[in-house]
Parts: structure tokens; sequence; C-alpha cells
């Protein structure tokens, strides 16, 4: 680190200063490299239209990946988003008509919060390992969601406030929902790189028994994180809602694996205790590009399948191992 | 854990039916109907129907099972089926060749099969009927109205189902060959997996990358649905949208006119029920039972819309 440092210091060639900052975040290299390719590829791509329509497309994963960002720095893992979103969005519809759009918003986050919570209380309490007590949830909320609305997809009145900013509406050129994804994001990255809350889950997934000595509360912290996923879950139901205007119980199938892959192309470890939400984001976009432009393309939808997962794969293989070098380097 | 779970209540629920049995005035016709799963609209329906039906006759009981998507979960409960003793059992396979072995199995126990909606990969002397619908016949209905519909040229985008159901493989292989005699006509495949929610994020890309293609071709209802979304949101003018199976959705689709066609693909029930009780009665039965599958257009909504 020194070293580099001082030659930094000493005023290196752009060339190589360039060369350093793009190998220090592999994710944003790949991320930079998918989008000049794409446009290269496909006239249609870098236009403000397709790639508005790219952010509004994720905004459901993405808030998905925001709580995972947290539960995967905190040491843990949690499966259950997508159902948790499924249920979101049917209890939303069944509301909706008799509760106003900030009564169904409320009802719907604290939906979201209670499942959320009981991960956190399964795992702390229950001491089940977090990939089985949020499998169970998975299960749970996606049955509680077949229940709530008998199998079928609810449609729903909804109020048109309701609908303006989480579905259809636009602020300029910018979809409503994505203005609000995008303020979630931020405040996120601030809850988790400036105050002491983001520190201490750091530090819960980098050493919880060093966390618990220093006197954290490390249980109540665990269930604060799995809440907080939660809640963020049951929210992308809203979105989900909004943009398509039914609840429907299958909705969000699989969300949770790509959430939990754009958190992992984003540098974040599965052993947990670093980690970052502006990475998970451009994770989030390398998976949703990648969707983008093999669509934009034509590519032929059964071959569109080898060439995604081959692109996760090696996403993540070149960020952990950019991961690893760093770790030698300390 | 789970399947242990629903094998101790399948066999207490057994237990404790056996004992009520007992008291039963006359013995119930039992009847397990089998469902590769029970959260899809036209499976909904379907065990929807199959209820009605059940309500007006006391002497029947039903039991409806899910398959959860899952061609061993299926497997497993139907096993349950055939140790409770049901009488016959309706069913229609998650995956033709997976469900194959509980052919043998039935047989053994001397449980008559219908199988209806998906084939079973079995010789038809393993089972007593089969009831369902040319899927490759809905696609070359719909080809033919499209065609038709765009003068027999321009983009028309289809959206695909779950690739590999035999449902998804017929409908596109009918609907292909049919659109293959106009040359005018070029088709750009999206999968939509049969879900409103992704046909409405592949049709935004595909309304980007084709600018001006004046036809979709969805593989269901709900999808076609999704196309229509995206359609009425970028305001495109002349686009007409063909889906499949005509239950709610294509039903609602094609009244607000969203939608222009849907073909209709009949649930199988109660028709598959009425033809269980017949194999029951030992009446006889045609083997194969191809229903019909309208095309559903704004001039003859009433006769199939309730």
């Amino acid at each position: 680190m020194n070293l580099s440092d001082e030659k930094n210091a000493n005023g290196i060639s752009a060339g190589a200063r360039i060369k350093e900052l793009l190998l220090q975040n592999v994710a944003v290299t790949g991320l930079l490299i998918l989008v000049i390719s794409s446009a290269v590829l496909s006239p249609h791509f870098l236009t403000v239209d397709n790639i508005f329509n790219v952010f509004r497309q994720w905004t459901m994963v993405g808030l998905i990946a925001v709580g995972l960002t947290f539960v995967i720095i905190s040491g843990g893992i949690d499966l259950s988003g997508g159902a948790i979103l499924a249920l979101g969005a049917v209890v939303g519809a069944s509301v909706a008509p008799h509760v106003g759009p900030f009564g169904m918003v409320l009802t719907v986050l604290i939906v979201g919060a209670t499942c959320g919570y009981i991960n956190g209380a399964m795992i702390t309490w229950g001491g089940i390992p977090p990939f089985i007590a949020t499998l169970g949830m998975m299960t749970v909320a996606r049955g509680l969601a077949l229940t709530v609305s008998d199998g079928r997809t609810i449609e729903s009145n909804l109020p048109p406030a309701f609908k303006f900013w989480f579905g259809t509406g636009y602020i300029g050129v910018v979809p409503a929902p994505v203005l609000l994804v995008a303020a979630v994001f931020v405040i996120a990255t601030i809850a988790l790189k400036y105050t002491l809350w983001g520190r201490y889950v750091c530090l819960i997934g980098d050493n919880s028994v060093g966390a618990h000595r220093l006197g954290l509360h490390v249980q109540g912290l665990t269930r604060n994180v799995y809440t907080l996923h939660g809640i963020l879950a049951a929210s992308a139901g809203l979105f989900f809602l909004g943009r398509l205007g039914v609840g429907d119980p299958t909705a969000g199938m699989m969300f949770e694996l790509s959430g939990i892959a754009a958190v992992v192309i984003g540098g974040t470890p599965f052993t947990g205790g670093m980690g970052s939400v502006p990475l998970t984001f451009v994770g989030l976009m390398v998976i949703g590009l990648t969707y983008n432009i093999l669509n934009l393309m034509s590519v032929s939808p059964y071959s569109q399948d080898i060439a995604r997962g081959v692109i996760i794969v090696f996403a993540v293989m070149f960020s952990i191992r950019r991961l690893a070098a760093s770790k030698r380097r300390r | 854990m789970n399947t242990l779970f629903r094998k101790l209540t399948l066999s207490l629920a057994a237990c404790l039916s056996s004992v009520f049995a007992v008291n039963a005035v006359a013995q119930k016709i039992t009847i397990g109907i089998s469902q590769p799963n029970v959260e899809h609209p036209y499976r909904v329906s379907g065990v929807e129907r199959a209820k009605a039906w059940a309500a007006q006759r006391p002497e029947v009981s039903l039991t409806v099972l899910d398959g959860r998507r899952d061609s061993a979960v299926q497997m497993a409960s139907i096993e349950d089926l055939i140790q409770r003793g049901v009488n016959i059992i309706v069913m229609s396979p998650n995956n033709s060749q997976a469900l194959a072995p509980i052919a043998d199995a039935a047989k053994r126990a001397n449980v008559p099969l219908v199988i209806f909606d998906r084939k079973l990969a079995v010789d038809p002397s393993l089972y007593a009927a089969y009831v369902g619908a040319d899927d490759a016949e809905m696609g070359k209905a719909a080809a033919q109205f499209l065609a038709q519909k765009v003068g027999g040229k321009g983009k028309i985008i289809q959206l695909e189902g779950t690739p590999g159901a035999s449902a998804t493989l017929d409908r596109k292989k009918g609907f292909e060959a049919e659109i293959a005699k106009h040359p005018g006509i070029q088709i750009v495949s999206y999968v939509g997996h049969y879900r409103l929610s992704d046909a409405v994020a592949v049709m935004e890309d595909a309304s980007i990358a084709h600018r001006g293609f004046v036809g979709v071709y969805g593989h269901n209802d709900s999808m076609a649905m999704g196309a229509a979304k995206v359609v009425k949101e970028r305001n495109l003018k002349d686009v007409a949208i063909v889906g499949i199976d005509g239950g709610k959705e294509g039903c609602d689709g094609v009244a607000s006119g969203a939608m222009a066609a849907s073909i209709y693909y009949p649930t199988m029930f109660p028709e598959a029920l009425d033809i269980a009780m017949k194999v029951l009665k030992k009446e006889s039965v045609p083997k194969i039972t191809n229903m019909t599958t309208p095309l559903l257009s704004k001039a003859n909504l009433a006769q199939y819309c309730k």
C-alpha cells in the first residue's frame, strides 16, 4: 500500500494511474466494458429511454439486493426476499380498496418487517442457521401469499397517487419509482458507511465474538438487519404492484438469487465483514444490462440463459480474486 | 422433513377418513385430482370447476393435490393417493416423461387413470382415457388470425412460455409452421414464462429493439396482457395482440379491446370428471378426447365468457 501511495505521490503517468483505478474495482471495470460493448452492439442501447427502462425493471431486485448487502455483511444470508415481495404485493392489493395509499404502504411495510423480524428471531433465539431459517420463511411467505390471494392474481383499484410513485409516473424523464429506489440506495449508502450502526453491522460480520466483548448487542443488531431486509423486500412488492397493477402470488420467484448475485458481484464476500451499497448497484447493473442487451439483440431466448450464467460466474470470480489479492497484500 | 410431514398428515388423514368411512351410510366414490400446480389461473379455474361439479354430487368425495411444479413432489402425492385407495385418479403430469412410472404403479394397484391437459408418455393401454386439446392447432389458429390481421407482412413478437413444457413447444411449432407460409412476416421470440411480470419486462426491451412491430403472439393470456400493457404505455398504434387460454384475463382483454383475440383452451373440467365417472361405471369411453379450441373475438365473446 505504502509503495503505491509513494508512487502516486511522485506522479506516475496517467495511463498507469487509470490502470490502477480500473483494477481496484473489477465490478466497475466489468460494468464499463459491458456498457461500451453493448453500445457498439446495439444502437438502441445507450438511449435515455432504454437506460431508465432497465433501472425501472430492476428496482425490485435492487431493493432486495440492498437488504441483502446488509444481511451478507453481517455474516448471514436471506433467501426469503422474493417470497416476501409476493406477500407484500398480494397484501397490498387486498387492502388497497379499504385503507388508502398511506395505510396500504404502511400495512405492507409492517408485514415485511414482521417477516424479517421473525427471520432474525429464528436465527438469534432459535439458533437456526440463516440459510435454513430464511428457507423456511421463503416457503411460509409464499404459502401465505397463495393463501391470502386464494391462488389467484388479485386485481385491485389502486389509488392514483400510489400508481404514480410506485409504477407509471415520470418526473421529467426519470420514472418516479426509479427516483424512490435511488433515494433508498443513497440512504443505505450513508447508513452503512457513515453511521455507527453501519460500522457495527460490519463488525458483527467480521468478528462477532469481538463485537460481543466490545459490549455490542450482537443478537439485536442481527434482528435489525433481517428486519430491514424484510421491509425492503416487502416494499419491492409495492413496486411490483404499482408497475403491474395486480398482486400476483407467484411474483418475485428467484429474485433473491439475482439479488445475492448482485451483492457478490459488487465484491461483498459471503463471509461478511465488508461491503458497499454503491458496488451492489454496480453488480445489479451488470446483471440487468446483460438481460437488456441480450433482449435488444434478440439473442435466442434459450441461449440467453447460458450467456447470463457465464457472465455472472465470471463477474463473481473476478471480484473474489481481487478480494483475495487485496487480503494478501494486507 | 417436508415430505415426511406431508406423508404423516396424509396418512393421519387416511386413518381418520377410514374411521369415518365406517360411519358413513353408503360407500363414497373417491376421486383424486392431481394438478402440477394450483396457483396458475388456468389450474385455479380447473380446480374451482371440479369443486363445483363435486358439490352437486353428494356421493362423490374429491381430493385435490398440488404437484408444486415439481415432478418428484407430484409423483409422491399420487403414490399417496394410491395408498389411500382412491377409486380413480384424474391427473395432469408436471412432466410427461418424469411422471410416466406412476402409470405402472396405478395399474398394479388397480386404480384407473384419467389423464388431462398434458399427455403422459406411456403406452395408451396403461390409462383409461385422455382429455386434452391440440396445442399445435391452437398455435396455427393464432397464426392464421394474426397473419390476416397484419396483412401478411411485418414483425411479430412471440412471447414464449416456460421453455421445454409441451404446451410451449407445440404452441410455438404450430404457430411458426403456419407463419412460414407468409414470407413477409418475421417472428422474433422472447421468453415470458407464462407470467405477466416477465412478459412486461421483455416487451419493454422488445419494443425498443423492434420499433414498428405489428403483432404479438403470447403463449397465454397473461403474457398477451403484459404486452398490451406495454403497448398502451408506449402509445403504440395498430398492434394486434393474440393470446391463448380464453380464461378471465383473455375474456377481459378481448372485451376491452386490449387483445384482438384469444384462443380458448378448455380447463378440461368437468369433462375429465364425467369421463372418470363413466370409467368407474364400466361404460366405454373414447381413449382420446380432443376438446375444441375456438377463437374468441369480440363477435363470440358472450358464448364463452361468463
